[in-house]
């Protein structure tokens, strides 16, 4: 005789105990299933979703750039060209020209057939004490527009004429000077035809004046510091065709871009890229905590079926053993050997829990395709994977629960037990 | 020819107030050849606990055990060299049948040590010589003392072991079922194996070869004097 004679008799026999331990490991392996099916068909779900927030979110940057770039486009970019051989940041510092630009390039920019250009502003500035006042101030010559052949454009700056000038803001207000008043500068006296608003910039310390009369004040006939193109256009949005057409129409000059206008452009395409972002953090941030909560239930709920299957089976297990231990005696009576006698419960175990998991993964999924979308487009693997570790779990735990009984029980002298009995 | 040898035995159990109840002390035993050895005495006398001990159902608290020179408790199935069944049967006073197998497969049951296939040729033969035949799909509910003590008696004979051990073997029989269970171990001792019983039953005592009795927790031969006292 077979010890697989005497497990089939043994699965026959009382029934009950049986089918209720298959049981909770039915309902047990059922819950667990459903919530990691249902789970992962959240993950699934919401996977999908933030993918095409995140294609809907990627097309509407994309269109918003092109329209900040339009917008840019529209405004134009403010150059300032100079001599390549000039060292902006001593410029900047100085206030005064190393190098300087000639008229006749300036006019020779406008005369070019150009289209970019809209605006060319030739200026010299530098750094300059008047004497009459005992202060420093910036002179600032500027001859207005120069006309850009061709074309015909609003003026962007007041044209000085000779012999008048404009103060900056902080220059009037120390001299205590008005529109008006006449000053003299180096013996010359020059009518005072606009004092400027307040800038907050190295304009309020500056003294603009005719572009002739500047050059002549300084010594610098002819001599201009640069030229501002302001307003140009290019179709693609882009300094750099500009910066190559200035170049080839007047060699050995550079361009560069005021940063305020790049900057700008550069925080518009931030902002909207920061927007579109925030915007996806928010739903992923959301996405977790919804993803926790319902991980933290799931984990909850499996736990706790766990729990209360595990007790139900050492409690269903363990009595099982005890009414049995007769039989356990007879066993070790009759010659089988300890480790018989636990491969017999212990298999018994193994079939119970096989049965029990296996209907209950089954059952588990029937739950999570009533519940959820798309727990039935889910991969094989995404169902296959959870239901094994259930199975697996659920044998393990459901040997480990016979075996200690058992053990026990087969440990015993077989005349004591029989004895008691 | 088949030999029990038991040296030095001794066994206290704890009562129920805690206190320890000796119940052998130095029993020496010692039997060879066929037949059959009855142990007579009354009831808690320690007859029961000296079969268990002999058949390795219970561990001595001293003292050692041989059968044919071994030590029983060293039997085991197949794998363990000498499986206990070749050795030694054993029929309890409760039968100890297993309640969810029928009667062929309670015979059977003392295979489940073997590892070889099939039953025993012997198991259709000695179920007939014991009056088993038309019983052998019966579950042990369904059939009466005699016949499950029989069914006992069929499971410990059916892998022809060396030495028998019946523990009252006909205490929970009346005298017709009684007389055929001493019959039976008659004919096996007769084919030349070893019995050794317990009974407080004066006919079983009567059919046996030699009688001992159990007296101040030692093992003496019996006589009527020791009986009487």
């Amino acid at each position: 005789m077979k010890l697989s004679r005497l497990l089939i008799a043994e699965l026959k026999y009382r029934p009950v105990p049986s089918m209720l331990a298959c049981l909770a490991v039915w309902i047990a392996a059922a819950c667990v299933s459903a919530s990691l099916i249902i789970l992962a068909d959240f993950d699934l779900q919401t996977d999908s979703e933030i993918h095409a927030l995140q294609e809907r979110a990627q097309a509407r940057m994309a269109s918003l750039e092109n329209e900040a770039r339009i917008f840019a486009k529209s405004l134009g970019f403010n150059i300032f060209v100079y001599n390549s051989k000039q060292d902006l940041g001593k410029f900047y510092t100085n206030d005064t020209s190393d190098h300087f630009l000639t008229m006749q390039q300036a006019n020779k920019l406008a005369e070019s057939d150009f289209e970019f250009l809209n605006h060319l502003l030739p200026i010299l500035r530098e750094k300059y004490f008047w004497k009459e006042q005992s202060m420093p101030v910036i002179i600032g010559g500027i001859q207005g527009e120069i006309y850009i052949k061709q074309q015909w454009q609003e003026p962007m700056e007041v044209e000085l004429i000779p012999g008048e000038v404009h103060l900056g803001h902080s220059i009037a207000s120390e001299l205590n000077i008005q529109q008006g008043d006449s000053v003299e500068i180096e013996g010359s006296s020059f009518t005072v035809t606009n004092v400027r608003q307040r800038l907050g910039t190295k304009d309020d310390i500056t003294l603009f004046m005719n572009l002739g009369d500047a050059q002549q004040l300084l010594d610098r006939p002819e001599q201009i510091s640069g030229i501002l193109a302001l307003s140009c256009n290019c179709e693609a949005g882009e300094i750099e065709p500009i910066r190559k057409g200035v170049k080839e129409i007047i060699p050995g000059t550079d361009v560069v871009e005021f940063t305020i206008r790049a900057q700008a452009r550069a925080q518009a395409r931030k902002v909207i890229a920061e927007t579109a972002s925030q915007e996806l953090d928010d739903i992923m941030t959301s996405r977790s905590q919804i993803r926790a909560t319902l991980s933290s239930l799931s984990l909850l709920l499996s736990g706790i079926m766990t729990i209360v299957c595990v007790f139900l089976l050492v409690f269903l297990y363990g009595g099982n053993v005890r009414e049995r231990k007769s039989e356990v005696a007879i066993l070790s009576a009759l010659g089988v050997e300890r480790a018989s006698i636990h491969s017999l419960f212990l298999a018994k175990a193994l079939i119970l829990a096989f049965t029990g998991s296996i209907c209950g993964c089954v059952m588990g999924l029937a739950i999570a395709l009533a519940l959820s979308n798309q727990a039935g487009s889910m991969p094989l693997g995404s169902l296959l994977i959870p239901s094994t570790g259930i199975i697996l779990t659920a044998c393990f735990l459901s040997l480990l629960a016979y075996w200690w009984p058992i053990r026990l029980a087969a440990s015993r002298d077989p005349g004591l037990v029989l004895n008691e009995n | 020819m088949a030999t029990l040898e038991a040296n030095g035995i001794c066994k206290t159990y704890t009562g129920p107030d805690g206190k320890p109840v000796e119940v052998l002390k130095d029993v020496d035993l010692k039997l060879s050849g066929s037949g059959i050895h009855a142990i007579v005495g009354e009831s808690g006398c320690g007859k029961s606990t000296l079969l268990m001990i002999c058949g390795a159902l219970l561990g001595p608290d001293s003292g050692t055990i041989h059968i044919n020179g071994n030590d029983p408790f060293e039997f085991g199935d197949e794998d363990a060299g000498i499986p206990r069944v070749a050795m030694l049967g054993y029929v309890f006073q409760d039968f100890h049948l297993i309640p969810y197998l029928t009667v062929e497969e309670n015979i059977l049951a003392s295979t489940l040590s073997m590892n070889g296939p099939g039953e025993p040729a012997n198991c259709r033969e000695i179920t007939e010589r014991l009056g088993l035949g038309h019983r052998l799909k019966h579950r042990p509910g369904q059939l009466s003392a005699g016949e499950q003590q029989r069914v006992a008696i069929a499971r410990a004979l059916l892998c022809r072991p060396e030495v028998v051990i019946a523990d009252e073997p006909t205490g929970s029989l009346d005298m017709k079922n009684g007389r055929r269970i001493i019959s039976i171990l008659r004919e096996y001792a007769d084919e030349g194996g070893l019995v050794l019983l317990a009974t407080h039953n004066p006919v079983v005592a009567e059919n046996a070869d030699t009688v001992s009795t159990i007296e101040d927790l030692k093992i003496v031969p019996y006589s009527t004097t020791s009986q009487s006292s």
